[in-house]
């Protein structure tokens, strides 16, 4: 697929004039620091430690994609040493990682220091020298944040998300519930709707918004179904994996998490909350609940900016 | 009541809590467990069931709370009068679900580094939305938050969960632990969660220190705080 350019506006990351993908103004980027260990080894050493990192840590090489593995600096005398990034320190204690090199780099006395290492990059080339001065050396391949809206843009279909906004507007339009919002959940990789709920709060229970209906409507119905051909031996318990999720109404901060815990791939609104609301950029308190927690787990946002859809307004105080 | 004695209470509920929070183990479910505790009554309990329900919101916190409210018709009334101990700081959205109930306080064992909504990573518990002004309306209330009651239990808990887990799972890769760690642990920064006041309003004003140290509170099996000040001029120290 060819990217036109008009389709996409690079300042305000918005598609076909119409979706606003939420992500921070490049502006408020900062970096998501991760503590990692780090030796310090002779440049005669490089070699063994390659080896070592292929052999014991070559499960790092994912997340360190943007990072430089080794930091050169001087010693008093002015010798070259190399300091090198093993991994994130909550994966290993000391004692064992000291076990490790010993017996890797073949000697009796290891360097061992911890380390912030930002996990993200950067969006400029000046901000990348900055962050590698102050924190790591991080490798500069280009601005991610336009890669990024290219990938994410490759993946969005304007005709299947109007289709499924389409639907729950219509939903909601002939609602007559005192909080008229309609959530549905899809999987892309199958094009097909898992669920569709509307918001069922009541005085037995108040928190039943329509996300929190959909994914309990999600799982019971594979429980049933693991029941009824007696497979109990799926271990796939993140059943929403990367589903795309739409809603009228920009979610709590209790339902964004959800969708975080559920681990969806997108979601796209279309009304904003902006009292309640957990996702937008200048909603509620501000969270963007879908990146605060990025060391497990995120997911895409997009607002539908359009006028083809009409939009019903609800009190700025309820939790949606 | 005294502080002596509120501590006893407190020590007493948590205690119950982490007896909840154990019971997951048989179901091979994470052994994070809560009660809510109203008027000196135990009035909901729940343990992390998501796993046998096959849905990642059914946190202790919902569990307990959908006992009450099928047990009392005016819960609603009856959580804004009602404290929380749970063994593990409640994530963002537990924190949300308690912020939107009006829950009266909360008591946790350690802290939710990854998912906490009560100053791990997020402080639900007392935000307020800038923009309510511009709406002209109020928030719902915020409450309070109080961690490290029985901080190391809960924590030993969850290694336990982990160590049996990688036992009964084939794979061994560098990062997985094969002995249960009791000596180490990582530090609670008290002020993420709370300021000094609130802490020693609750804990005891002779226990600042502990907040300044970012000790570990120690308790009696009796639920009296045991700590000695070791040196009164100690620098807050800070471990990673
Ligand atoms: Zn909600």
């Amino acid at each position: 697929m060819t990217i036109k350019s008009a389709d996409i506006d690079y300042d305000k990351y918005i598609f076909y004039n119409e979706f606003q993908r939420i992500q921070p103004s490049q502006s408020m980027v900062r970096p998501d620091l991760e503590m990692y260990w780090v030796t310090s080894i002779e440049p005669s050493q490089s070699s063994l430690i390659i080896k070592l990192i292929k052999q014991k840590f070559q499960y790092t090489t994912g997340q360190t994609k943007h990072l430089k593995r080794f930091k050169k600096k001087l010693d008093v005398e002015k010798h070259v040493i190399l300091d090198v990034a093993i991994c994130p320190t909550s994966d290993i204690d000391e004692d064992k990682l000291r076990e490790i090199l010993k017996e890797g780099l073949n000697v009796q006395n290891i360097s061992l220091l911890k380390t912030e290492i930002p996990t993200n990059k950067p969006f400029d080339r000046e901000l990348n020298m900055e962050w590698s001065k102050r924190y790591w050396p991080l490798v500069w391949k280009g601005n991610p944040m336009v890669q990024e809206l290219h990938e994410s843009f490759k993946l969005f279909s304007r005709d299947t998300t109007m289709k499924y906004l389409e639907e729950i507007s219509d939903i909601s339009e002939k609602s007559t519930k005192d909080v008229p919002v309609v959530t549905m959940f899809v999987d892309p990789r199958t094009d097909t709707v898992k669920s569709i709920q509307e918001d069922e709060r009541c005085d037995e229970d108040p928190m039943k918004h329509s996300i929190m209906c959909c994914i309990d409507d999600i799982a019971k119905k594979e429980l049933k179904r693991r029941q009824l051909v007696k497979d109990d031996k799926e271990i796939n318990s993140y059943l929403c994996l990367n589903y795309d999720v739409y809603t009228t109404h920009e979610p709590c901060t209790m339902c964004a998490m959800a969708l975080l815990h559920s681990r969806i791939g997108r979601l796209i609104y279309i009304e904003e909350s902006p009292v309640t609301g957990a996702i937008g950029e200048k909603s509620g308190c501000r969270y963007m609940i879908h990146i605060s927690c990025t060391l497990n787990w995120k997911y895409e946002c997009f607002r539908y900016m359009g006028n083809a859809l009409p939009k019903r307004r609800i009190d700025p105080l309820v939790q949606i | 009541m005294a502080h002596n004695d509120q501590l006893k209470v407190h020590y007493k509920w948590m205690r119950e809590a982490l007896n909840v929070a154990e019971s997951a183990l048989d179901v091979r479910e994470v052994p994070v467990g809560c009660v809510y505790v109203y008027q000196g009554k135990v009035i909901g309990r729940g343990f992390n069931r998501t796993n046998i329900t096959l849905n990642g919101t059914r946190h202790s916190e919902f569990e307990g709370y959908d006992e009450i409210r099928e047990k009392y018709k005016n819960f609603r009334e009856i959580l804004k009068e009602t404290d929380l101990y749970v063994t593990v700081e409640p994530c963002i959205m537990c924190a949300s679900l308690l912020r939107q109930l009006e829950i009266r306080r909360v008591f946790f064992g350690c802290a939710n580094i990854r998912f906490g909504g009560n100053g791990s990573v997020l402080q639900v518990h007392k935000d307020l939305s800038p923009n309510a002004h511009d709406f002209n309306v109020k928030m719902e209330r915020t409450y309070p938050s109080y961690p490290g009651i029985l901080c190391q239990e809960a924590i030993i808990l969850l290694r336990k969960f982990y160590l049996l887990e990688n036992e009964k799972s084939p794979s061994t890769i560098v990062k997985k632990q094969r002995h249960l760690e009791m000596e180490s642990f990582p530090k609670l920064d008290y002020d993420k969660y709370l300021n000094r006041d609130e802490f020693t309003d609750m804990f005891g004003k002779k226990y600042g220190y502990i907040y300044d140290g970012n000790d570990f509170i120690e308790f009696s099996d009796q639920g009296d705080i045991v700590n000695l000040q070791q040196d009164t001029g100690r620098k807050r120290q800070r471990i990673n």
